[in-house]
């Protein structure tokens, strides 16, 4: 499945944010987004078609997402991947969404390319669209996901594990930088402390697959005290 | 608050008020008691025994008279007296009713003594020749007889010093959990609707937001146009910080939030904060300099993880507000160390332009108070943050150039 062909419903019971995030949407690329202002609609149009994401409002006129949340699930399953886009800031607010089962919890106001940025996370994650589209391209280099290789000038160099599991947290952030603490916490879940001498290690072997002068890196880039950048 | 202690004020002076009007009923009540009493109720018996005059008859028996101040004192009961021996035969009368008789039984004696005497109120005291019976005029005096056990008056005595300290107590702490309870009250009213101001502005921040950054991105070619609209992106942005500031300091303020004392890894959480900062649009002539110890990377203090990066933002906000012409943002975690001591600092400072030396003292000075400051709301969080989580802060310009926070976490 490509990307841009996953179906979106949006529901908020603000007409004009519904009309905005859509618009937003479809200029992004994504060619199938319904909107329900509703949870009433929203349930109609869960039940009649197909979906891979449904970004959720949680104070609906006529209900709250969070009950509505559990009702989708009911109908469609686990699969089907929900972000709660709210205005309730509250910490219990978002952990209840996040506790339910939610694959994000976005508060607004936020930034377009923010809401983005983690639609796309959210349907990379589930949908393993890596394997689909299959590449990512870094510079020269044209990363296979499927193969876990990376190519660059005809040469394809093998990606170890740890390597594999850090370029695609980069390639999923790109353009953000991401605390090494981050990044130590995806290479090493179980305890990362202790692991920024091995990360920078892995950083460095990346390089040497990725850059055309590793000490001069144009792509993934150190950003000094915080973390890592991939451009 | 100058509310409250007002109300405080004026329940107290109620109080007293309340006090004096009793104590003022009281008062009036005893001199009414003793005008319309007349004294009735306390007989001078042994007066009246005084005055009864004894002198021996010719045939040997004694005769018995009252002295004038003695009839002065019945007349003015309108009562009467009489003395009865000890076979219950009255030997002497003054005034005496008709209709009593001139003997008595030990049934009648003893059912006088208790309580009326064909319905006239007596009261009687034992002389050397028998009894004294002092009569009163019917319907004058309500006689009853009281009996308490020893123990219950003893346990009185000494309960009822205790029950007047506690009613005392009571009377002081009742107005004062009143006013508590109504300020608790005005404090969640003012909090909720803080926090659904809050609420209410982020749908249409959101719009803003948005619709600024379509325009933005339209407007490509048009680089003025695309600058503003990029300012109102973050005017808009700017707008959310301060509303989820108020609303932050505001729940800090009346412990209306929930906030948890968890353990945090303190290097990560300022790491994560200044990455989402720097990932939100931030203005490139702002440097950032993050510089953590090594032996600190390991250092997990307890905490509220959302608090934390709050007060790492709003000190960057700060240092961003303070210098819009751009500036150096140093964030160090460092230990220093004192004769036996170390402490843990978290450092943010800025080489910009400082502030005033007005602003320096709100700063250092800000207090809770109902009046919100014009500015600075983003550092009056920093420092209920820093007191939320038992931390020491100072602020102060640089030597050279800009401005500094210090937080001394341990």
């Amino acid at each position: 499945m490509m990307q841009y062909e996953c179906r979106i419903l949006l529901v908020d019971d603000e007409t004009e944010l519904l009309q905005m995030v859509g618009k937003l949407l479809v200029k992004e690329g994504y060619k199938h987004v319904d909107r329900a202002a509703d949870c009433g609609e929203a349930l109609r149009q869960t039940q009649e078609n197909e979906y891979e994401l449904v970004l959720l409002d949680v104070m609906l006129p006529d209900g709250d997402g969070f009950t509505l949340f559990e009702q989708i699930r009911r109908i469609k399953g686990s699969r089907l991947p929900v972000i709660f886009l709210s205005a309730r800031d509250e910490d219990h607010a978002r952990l209840r969404g996040l506790g339910l089962g939610a694959d994000d919890y976005i508060t607004k106001p936020f930034l377009p390319e923010e809401l983005l940025l983690r639609v796309k996370a959210v349907l990379k994650r589930t949908y393993n669209l890596e394997d689909e589209t299959g590449s990512d391209r870094i510079g020269k280099a044209l990363v296979d996901w499927g193969a876990g290789t990376i190519c660059v000038d005809g040469e394809d160099y093998m990606l170890t594990a740890k390597e594999f599991m850090l370029l695609k947290k980069l390639c999923e952030n790109r353009g953000r930088i991401l605390s090494m603490n981050v990044l130590c916490d995806t290479l090493w879940p179980d305890g990362s402390y202790g692991y920024e001498n091995s990360l920078m290690v892995h950083i460095r072997h990346l390089r040497e697959k990725l850059e055309d002068n590793p000490s001069r890196p144009e792509h993934l880039l150190t950003v000094r005290g915080l973390g890592y950048k991939l451009k | 608050m100058k509310k409250v202690e007002k109300l405080v004020k004026i329940l107290l002076i109620m109080v007293m008020m309340v006090a004096a009007l009793l104590f003022a009923d009281l008062v009036v009540l005893a001199l009414m008691v003793a005008q319309t009493d007349e004294g009735l109720t306390t007989i001078p018996l042994e007066e009246i025994s005084r005055q009864l005059q004894r002198t021996a008859g010719e045939d040997d028996n004694v005769h018995y008279s009252l002295s004038k101040q003695g009839m002065d004192i019945v007349d003015r009961f309108e009562g009467f007296v009489f003395l009865m021996e000890d076979t219950g035969n009255v030997v002497w009368s003054y005034h005496l009713p008709e209709e009593l008789p001139l003997h008595y039984t030990v049934r009648q004696i003893v059912q006088f003594t208790r309580f009326y005497l064909e319905d006239y109120p007596v009261f009687t005291r034992i002389v050397e020749d028998g009894v004294l019976v002092v009569g009163l005029p019917r319907q004058t005096v309500w006689k009853y007889q009281l009996y308490f056990r020893i123990a219950t008056v003893e346990l009185l005595s000494k309960i009822l010093p205790l029950l007047l300290l506690v009613n005392a107590v009571l009377l002081l702490l009742v107005p004062v959990i009143l006013i508590r309870r109504d300020a608790h009250r005005r404090e969640m009213q003012r909090t909720s609707w803080i926090a659904g101001v809050s609420h209410d502005i982020r749908t249409p921040l959101a719009l803003v937001i948005g619709y600024a950054d379509e325009l933005a991105h339209m407007a490509e070619r048009d680089m003025e146009i695309a600058a503003r609209a990029q300012r109102i992106k973050q005017q808009a942005l700017r707008i959310k910080t301060l509303v989820t500031n108020l609303n932050t300091s505001n729940k800090l303020a009346y412990g209306m939030g929930v906030w948890h004392r968890e353990k945090v890894l303190l290097p990560a959480i300022l790491r994560e904060s200044i990455c989402d900062m720097l990932n939100r649009d931030f203005d490139e002539k702002y440097d950032i300099d993050v510089r953590i110890e090594e032996t600190l990377e390991s250092l997990y203090v307890s905490g509220d993880a959302e608090l934390i990066k709050r007060l790492i933002e709003n000190l960057m906000n700060n240092a961003v507000g303070h210098n819009p012409q751009g500036c150096s943002i140093k964030i160090s975690l460092t230990q220093q160390h004192r004769f036996l001591f170390h402490k843990t600092v978290l450092e943010v400072s800025d080489n910009g332009c400082g502030v005033s030396r007005e602003q320096l003292r709100a700063f250092r000075f800000a207090r809770h108070s109902d009046k919100l400051p014009e500015h600075g709301l983003g550092v009056r969080l920093v420092r209920q943050i820093a007191m939320f989580h038992h931390w020491h802060v100072s602020f102060c310009n640089n030597p050279e150039n800009g401005f500094s926070c210090k937080i001394f976490i341990q």
